[in-house]
């Protein structure tokens, strides 16, 4: 008969272990780029624009109530702007801090 | 090769099946979602129970069941990298807190189960194995819950 703590224990060990890969995430774009060329992280900005942007700008950013963001050529910094300041139908601040950088690096990476 | 890269090859790699790396990720969750339903199905036939829902043979509901779990597993593993080592830990809200929290269980649940079942789960009390595939169960269903349908509901269902 096994000692019935080591399963639970291996399941805390590797359960931790996977927590401190989480907090550390080695692959984040944001970790991995030079932090003075890319503020904003456009794999998180790809999930907030999900939630908070694609209801307007459709889900392929190519436009709805809002304009199409997708090929549109704006730059991030264009972007965080306009999501401070607010346009149109868009209140300002709908999205802030670095949620707003996020974005902005998203939109930007797919208006290209 | 720099991280950089890792995470572009990993969206650039997604992005040739699915429209974004978060609806590959829904779809793969789902895949593993379904599996676990299937994990809980066979085990139970294993176990005595659902005789007459799930009508097979022992050896057949082994097979399928460790044939489902193989698979699952391999759903779950993108998920794991996106997830784990690019987006990280996060709290912005509560759907994403309890996503990261129960998700940083899912493997270690599953390392405990893969465990008892390599030592035999004879040599452990009667309840290890059930409440261990239980909790797994669980965990995915609150990992799909708190993700997949979220994605489905909230942004767009399609691929």
């Amino acid at each position: 008969m096994y000692r019935t703590s080591t399963p639970f224990a291996l399941a805390a060990a590797v359960a931790a272990a996977t927590f401190g890969l989480a907090k550390w995430h080695p692959f984040s774009p944001t970790t991995a780029a030079a932090p003075a060329a890319t503020r904003g992280d456009a794999t998180r900005g790809e999930t907030i624009f999900a939630s908070t942007c694609a209801g307007c700008h459709g889900v392929d950013a190519s436009g709805g109530v809002g304009p199409p963001l997708a090929g549109s050529g704006l730059r991030a910094a264009d972007v965080e702007a306009v999501v401070a300041s607010g346009r149109g139908l868009m209140p300002p601040g709908l999205v802030q801090g670095q949620g707003a950088a996020d974005v902005a690096a998203f939109v930007a990476s797919i208006a290209k | 090769m720099p991280l950089g890269d890792v995470s572009s090859t990993y969206t650039d790699l997604v992005e040739t099946v699915f429209s974004s790396t978060i609806a590959g990720k829904a779809w793969l969750a789902s895949a593993a979602f379904v599996l676990a339903i299937v994990q809980v199905l066979t085990a139970s036939r294993m176990w005595g129970k659902l005789r007459r829902v799930v009508p097979l043979e022992f050896a057949t509901a082994k097979r399928i069941h460790i044939w489902s779990g193989r698979l699952a597993v391999l759903f779950t593993l993108p998920v794991f990298f996106h997830c784990v080592t690019m987006l990280g830990y996060r709290t912005t809200d509560v759907r994403v807190a309890v996503h990261s929290t129960v998700g940083s269980f899912v493997y270690g649940v599953l390392a405990a189960k893969l465990l008892v079942i390599r030592r035999k789960s004879r040599n452990y009390p009667h309840w290890v194995l059930p409440v261990l595939g239980g909790a797994l169960a669980l965990v995915l269903t609150t990992l799909w819950l708190t993700s997949s349908l979220w994605y489905f509901t909230n942004v767009r269902f399609g691929f």
